[in-house]
């Protein structure tokens, strides 16, 4: 027996790849018909739309739109590699949420958009993608991209103390970045901002929902999770350690806990690319 | 470089699904879990354990890796889970589109062996996680459903007895088969195959190979040797190029080869010896283009 549901179709995706630089020649110059969303993911891409330069470094999208001229600026940089997805939108009456996507956004957490578009690849490739699907795909993409770059933006708030929290909170994040794969913790993060430990974590947690730990585990198992896929040959307990997990069971116990699989099946879930070099 | 520039799409996406509960559940004792439903869709989705699921229409088991969908539930669903047990439980209301939407059916089995667990688990994992944000998108929530959705779409249905999933592959084999016959002279390979039959490629040269004992390729090849074999001596004024793309060869080369090693004879002494058995005369004439 099939259960039938009704679905609405207000985006057509077309088709998406992964650019990887042969180390010469430019983006042509034209005008599309569909929607194009680029994201660096390696390397800086310069390009244009009509009069504006877009100069793109790594982690950043750019949404150009149909029927309008657009085309490479410079050649391309020997070690640029870029994701590209086209898809058209069907114009439909309003209908519940906006969806405002930005020309140009910086992703913080890239992971999310990167698996968005290595899952669209991997199923075009194997020829099983539903139009369905890759219309949901592709709207996930535009979510991500309003979402990362919510996060990128600067936060809004009147009170002093407020915005003291929010840069608090800023650097304990931007010290976990840098620091993931040593053997931090709460505390030694503490000492080396200079704040009393219940103090940040109280402040951490009041702005970003989540605690410090919890935080640390999310940026190792998301470090994990691009080694994981961009990088299939590497032993996964040498990953663990790169990503700040000196004992591997552990590493298994937390990536589990996060994504609901074990390493080995997360690496498994894409394993077609599709790849053009022109 | 500014990051909040114009933005340049702005469109209301029309949301078809609402969740109205995602759960993760690692049961560590045997044990019974009451699901109140009020007219949404009930899917069920076991990563590892049998469970026993009571509907109104009856006890359904539902093994490791196999989901469970039904639609719009009023009465209670029991849930019997066994120690160790680990699933996913969504529910989700279809909503009203409004008629001038754009819009498409996605037809779903109820029942399945799920093609890619690893993808569902993602889609699940995901939608447990969005929907205990402090506040979730309803955007993403939609999308997340359409896909888990989708990936039941592309799952085989869970059929009762061995007999038929014999009968099942046996099927598959056979529209296999109809398609070569249909399609052999246009440029098809297992992955054509594949997408237009709405199968895995790698499941169905699987279920083909089970009951064929050889390759899909394998089969296309020789249902294409068998056609030219048949056009080399009835079509005795057409040379061997043109006819090996009538049979879907765009490359003599490989045609010739494929040919020798079917047949142990190149296309040209096929048609010359067999012709000369036949009683007739060479038929058409004989080109240099077959060396």
């Amino acid at each position: 027996m099939t259960v039938s549901y009704e679905v609405s179709d207000d985006i057509e995706a077309l088709n998406a790849g992964l650019f990887v630089s042969p180390g010469f020649g430019t983006h042509p110059v034209r005008v599309i018909d569909s929607f194009e969303l680029i994201l660096v993911a390696q390397g800086r891409l310069d390009m244009f739309e009509e009069e504006r330069p877009y100069l793109l470094k790594r982690n950043q999208t750019l949404l150009l739109s149909p029927g309008l001229r657009h085309g490479g600026l410079l050649p391309y940089t020997p070690d640029v590699h870029f994701y590209w997805v086209h898809f058209k939108v069907r114009t439909s009456p309003p209908q519940h949420t906006w969806v405002s996507v930005p020309k140009v956004a910086t992703i913080r957490y890239p992971e999310t958009l990167t698996e968005l578009f290595c899952r669209f690849i991997s199923d075009q490739e194997s020829g099983i993608l539903d139009p369905l699907g890759a219309a949901s795909l592709v709207s996930l993409m535009l979510c991500a991209i309003r979402e990362g770059a919510e996060e990128a933006g600067g936060r809004r708030g009147s009170a002093r103390s407020r915005d003291e929290h929010a840069a608090l909170a800023e650097s304990v994040q931007r010290y976990i970045d840098a620091h993931y794969p040593k053997a931090i913790t709460t505390s030694t993060i503490a000492s080396a901002l200079r704040y009393n430990p219940d103090y940040l974590e109280r402040v951490f947690r009041a702005r970003t929902n989540v605690s410090i730990l919890d935080a640390l585990h999310q940026k190792r198992i998301s470090a994990a999770r691009a080694s994981l896929r961009g990088e299939p040959e590497r032993n996964i307990n040498e990953i663990a350690r790169e990503c700040g997990y000196t004992d591997p069971g552990y590493f298994r116990r937390m990536f589990k806990r996060l994504t609901g699989l074990t390493p080995l099946e997360f690496r498994t879930l894409y394993v077609r690319t599709h790849i053009n070099t022109h | 470089m500014n990051s909040r520039s114009d933005s340049c799409l702005r469109f209301r996406p029309a949301a078809a699904f609402e969740v109205v509960q995602a759960d993760h559940l690692a049961v560590e004792q045997d044990g019974i879990t009451r699901v109140r439903m009020s007219g949404e869709s009930f899917l069920l989705f076991s990563v590892q354990g049998d469970c026993f699921v009571r509907t109104c229409q009856g006890d359904l088991s539902v093994g490791a890796n196999e989901a469970l969908l039904q639609p719009a539930v009023r009465q209670e669903i029991v849930l019997r889970c066994p120690s160790a047990a680990e699933l996913y439980v969504l529910r989700f209301r279809q909503l009203r589109l409004r008629k001038d939407t754009p819009q498409r059916k996605l037809a779903v089995p109820d029942h399945v062996s799920v093609l890619r667990p690893g993808r569902l688990t993602h889609l699940l994992r995901w939608l447990t996680d969005e929907v205990r944000r402090p506040r979730p998108s309803r955007a993403i929530l939609h999308h997340l459903v359409v896909l888990a959705l989708c990936e039941l779409a592309c799952s085989s249905h869970v059929s009762d007895t061995a007999e038929e999933k014999e009968a099942g592959r046996e099927n598959i084999a056979s529209r296999v088969d109809a398609y070569i016959a249909a399609h052999y002279h246009e440029r098809i390979g297992t992955l054509e195959i594949a997408r237009d039959l709405r199968f895995n490629p790698d499941y169905l040269e699987r279920v083909f190979r089970r009951e064929r004992h050889l390759s899909i390729r394998e089969a296309v090849n020789a249902r294409r040797i068998k056609e030219a074999r048949a056009q080399l001596l009835l079509q005795g004024k057409q040379g061997v190029a043109e006819i090996a793309a009538l049979c879907g060869y765009s490359d003599l080369g490989y045609f010739r080869r494929v040919f020798k090693r079917a047949t142990n004879m190149t296309p040209r002494e096929y048609r010359i010896r067999r012709t000369a058995q036949l009683g007739g005369t060479a038929v058409g004439p004989v080109r240099g283009s077959d060396r």
